[in-house]
């Protein structure tokens, strides 16, 4: 009996080793945005962003959208210290309780990214909005994608002040890899280089996250994957660094694509889900999976794709839709491709539904 | 939408980058094949007394002696009896190879599993096989050499899409060096001499039906019908593989042209293959279809070692190229590299067992999923049991594992002759 026993025990194991490599952090995502202490309940919306600390007195968080609605409960009135890191640098906050807006003062940025308020929090439930004024107004607008830092920490800022130069730069996405290993001093490395873009980078996680915990990246930077508005753009970053797609994350991806469906929307992740050289396969594990997502994508009329992982710049289409690998952030670059460290630029025109790429070349 | 863009400089990349990009592939490809070729001749060349003073010329004998008794011979009587006879006389491994030495004993498997690890050949060592201990470590050495050679070569290279197919296939080629001698090691101190069993020489049929079972996290079918046959005519051979979805519509097809144009003996051979596969997911409304080229081998380790008869590895390297087609929308090419190598012993009367690694992204387990940095990277692995329990009938059971799990049991036939 205890053998059979024990042979169920292996063969179970067996069966459910290594297909679920995503699934945890898909359950992360959802817990994304959320805490409770001290009397005070925070939920921030669609897991916009990471509570990086919350104490009876403060509040930090690390933004990966640039508008954000943060639901707080407080069981009695208390003053609250909230700071918001990653912030869209023109970004106002308001909070409504009861109806009534209540006053807040900002401390002076120190870096444009980095927004201090001091809010008198009454009992009961409190809403911020933290927004930039212009989010609803449909009109052209830049952003710059980047990928795969890893071991090239040290030279990053290069790719920093070259997009720091570049007028009307909204934000900047980040298709992951963003370290090594993913261990917490990488990450911390990670995110004191990034006091020096004067945007927010949204990112997501690459395989290179994982080498130490499969959590770390979302306790400093949020969700890996998630889905954002801006100016009527639809963005969403998916969480592929395990080479598959989680089911949960399926089953938020088909509803972000329904938003999406009318208005431009581009989407981002770390692997290609086909590489442009498949015998290289720098992409996901199942050909199958990869041709489901894009099948997906297409159906969606979704507009633009930008991956990571391999190390140099191309331009391809997967399943018609425009793609393009910009894995030039330093990491060790493919030979032979004479392109070397580089980012993307995107202007978008949401109205027209039209967009110039153009890439940057550092070296 | 209209995508555009200010690429000059990395238009100019990218045309340099295209302009000679499959001869180098193809010239690097040939060098990998050949050092894998001359790493496994050299094993077999390393001190092996009579076996080595015997493989060549009686080798090509021994194997056109085989050819003729059960394919071009004149055929047999219609007798039943006869045919059995026929089909169960077990081939000979290598009619040049030294007689089987018994190797087994506790202490000899002990020290392939405790020592084993480190030292491949340890339980030969111990078992006074000094020889095939030594063919054995340096097999290991061999293996660390190609890996470590393959994967450095893929770093310092960033993975260029003009060099990943030689070196994944030099890197390949050392792990499966480095697996298969370790393994090698424990088969000879645990199996009697000889091995348990046989090989049969290219049986005019070979025909296989059963079910298998898919896990996939990702899509809904979880059962298969599946079907395979494989025909000899001389040295030409036809394979087709079919797999049907019961609980969903999905079909695989795939063939398989060979030619073996090096054969010394049932277990020891080289074949050219050409073939396609195609895939359809109906539901999903995608599908893909490649065309592939490989050359795939087997190699009797009773040419090694007279310990390991009856055991065997196989490899394979190649290139597929194709495309998806999303319904109603369009086609977009692709390719793949191929990569099979096995570790496998003989049981019975033309039965097996392997244990292998195939670097296919595609099909029903496609590729490893793994925790950590290195998911995505590597095809699937699994074992496939197949045994004879007549001249004619037999039982297949396959599991595989990549991003998802596959199980699958089979009813064989077989026919030695038209």
């Amino acid at each position: 009996m205890v053998k059979h026993v024990w042979l169920g025990v292996v063969c179970a194991a067996w069966l459910s080793a290594c297909l679920d490599v995503a699934d945890e952090r898909a359950r992360v995502d959802a817990r994304v945005g959320r805490a409770e202490r001290a009397g005070l309940r925070v939920r921030v919306r669609d897991g916009a962003a990471a509570v990086r600390e919350l104490t009876a007195t403060s509040l930090q968080l690390w933004a990966s959208a640039p508008q954000l609605e943060v639901e707080l409960r407080a069981d009695a009135p208390t003053s609250l210290q909230l700071r918001i890191q990653n912030a869209m640098p023109d970004a106002v906050l308001t909070a409504d309780h009861d109806d009534n807006a209540l006053a807040l003062t900002e401390t002076e940025r120190e870096r444009r990214t980095d927004a201090r308020y001091s809010i008198e929090l009454p009992a009961g439930t409190t809403t911020l909005h933290f927004r930039v004024p212009d989010d609803a107004v449909v009109e052209p607008f830049r952003f710059a994608v980047f990928a795969d830092v890893q071991e090239a920490i040290d030279t990053v800022q290069d790719l920093y002040t070259r997009m720091n130069e570049m007028p009307m730069l909204r934000f900047v996405l980040m298709s992951g890899d963003l370290t090594q290993q993913g261990t917490v001093p990488q990450l911390q490395r990670f995110q004191q280089e990034l006091r020096e873009l004067r945007v927010p980078c949204f990112m997501t996680l690459g395989n290179h996250e994982l080498g130490d915990s499969e959590d770390n990246y979302h306790r400093f930077f949020g969700r890996g994957s998630y889905h954002f508005v801006f100016k009527g753009a639809h963005f969403t970053l998916l969480d592929d660094a395990s080479a598959t797609v989680a089911p949960q994350t399926y089953d938020w991806l088909d509803g972000w694509l329904d938003q999406g469906r009318e208005a431009f929307h581009s989407v981002y992740m770390h692997l290609p889900p086909l590489d442009s050289s498949g015998i290289r396969n720098g992409a996901m594990a199942s050909r199958a999976e990869a041709d489901l997502l894009l099948s997906k994508l297409a159906r969606a009329g979704v507009d633009l794709t930008v991956y990571g992982h391999v190390h140099t710049y191309d331009a391809y289409t997967n399943a018609g839709i425009p793609a393009f690998i910009t894995g030039g952030g330093g990491a060790i670059p493919e030979r032979f491709d004479h392109v070397g460290r580089h980012f993307l630029v995107v202007d978008v025109d949401p109205t027209a539904q039209q967009l110039r790429t153009a890439i940057v070349h550092i070296d | 939408m209209v995508a555009t863009g200010l690429r000059s400089r990395q238009r100019a990349a990218k045309d340099w980058r295209r302009s000679k990009p499959h001869a180098s592939l193809a010239h690097m490809s040939l060098l990998a094949w050949r050092s894998a070729a001359v790493a496994w001749i050299l094993l077999i060349l390393l001190p092996h007394g009579a076996a080595r003073a015997q493989f060549g010329a009686n080798s090509d004998e021994a194997a056109r002696a085989a050819t003729t008794a059960t394919m071009d011979g004149p055929a047999p009587s219609s007798e039943s009896a006869a045919r059995a006879a026929a089909v169960s006389a077990p081939q000979p491994l290598a009619a040049n190879a030294s007689p089987p030495v018994d190797a087994r004993g506790g202490l000899p498997v002990a020290a392939a599993l405790v020592l084993g690890p480190a030292v491949h050949g340890a339980g030969h060592f111990v078992a006074g096989q000094t020889a095939t201990g030594w063919k054995l470590v340096a097999a290991e050495g061999l293996g660390v050499l190609a890996t470590v050679a393959g994967l450095g070569a893929l770093a310092a290279t960033g993975a260029s899409e003009k060099t990943t197919a030689p070196l994944a296939g030099l890197a390949a080629f050392g792990v499966g060096l480095f697996g298969t001698s370790f393994l090698a090691d424990l088969y000879g101190v645990v199996t009697p001499p000889g091995g348990i069993g046989q090989p049969v020489l290219r049986p005019a049929l070979l025909a296989e039906a059963g079910i298998q079972a898919v896990i996939d996290p990702v899509f809904d079918y979880n059962a298969l019908a599946h079907v395979n046959g494989r025909t000899f005519l001389g040295r030409h051979s036809l394979a087709l593989e079919g797999h049907f979805g019961v609980d969903h519509s999905n079909q695989r097809l795939r063939g398989i042209y060979a030619y073996r144009f090096i054969e010394c003996d049932a277990a020891t051979y080289i074949e050219a293959e050409l073939g396609g596969v195609h895939h359809r997911y109906a539901l999903e409304q995608f599908a893909m279809t490649f065309a592939e080229a490989a050359v795939s081998g087997r190699l009797s380790l009773g040419h090694v070692a007279p310990t390991l008869q009856g055991a065997f590895v196989d490899g394979a390297f190649g290139l597929a190229f194709g495309g998806h087609r999303y319904f109603d929308r369009l086609t977009e090419s692709d390719s793949m590299l191929l990569i099979r190598i096995a570790f496998g012993l003989f049981i019975g009367d033309g039965g097996s067992w392997t244990l292998y690694y195939d670097h296919r992204h595609d099909g029903y387990a496609a590729g490893l999923k793994m925790f950590g940095l290195g998911s995505g990277v590597l095809g699937h692995v699994g074992t496939a049991l197949q045994y004879f329990f007549s001249p004619q009938w037999g039982v297949a059971v396959r599991a595989e594992t990549g991003s998802a799990h596959v199980l699958g049991a089979s009813v064989l036939f077989r026919r030695m002759r038209w």
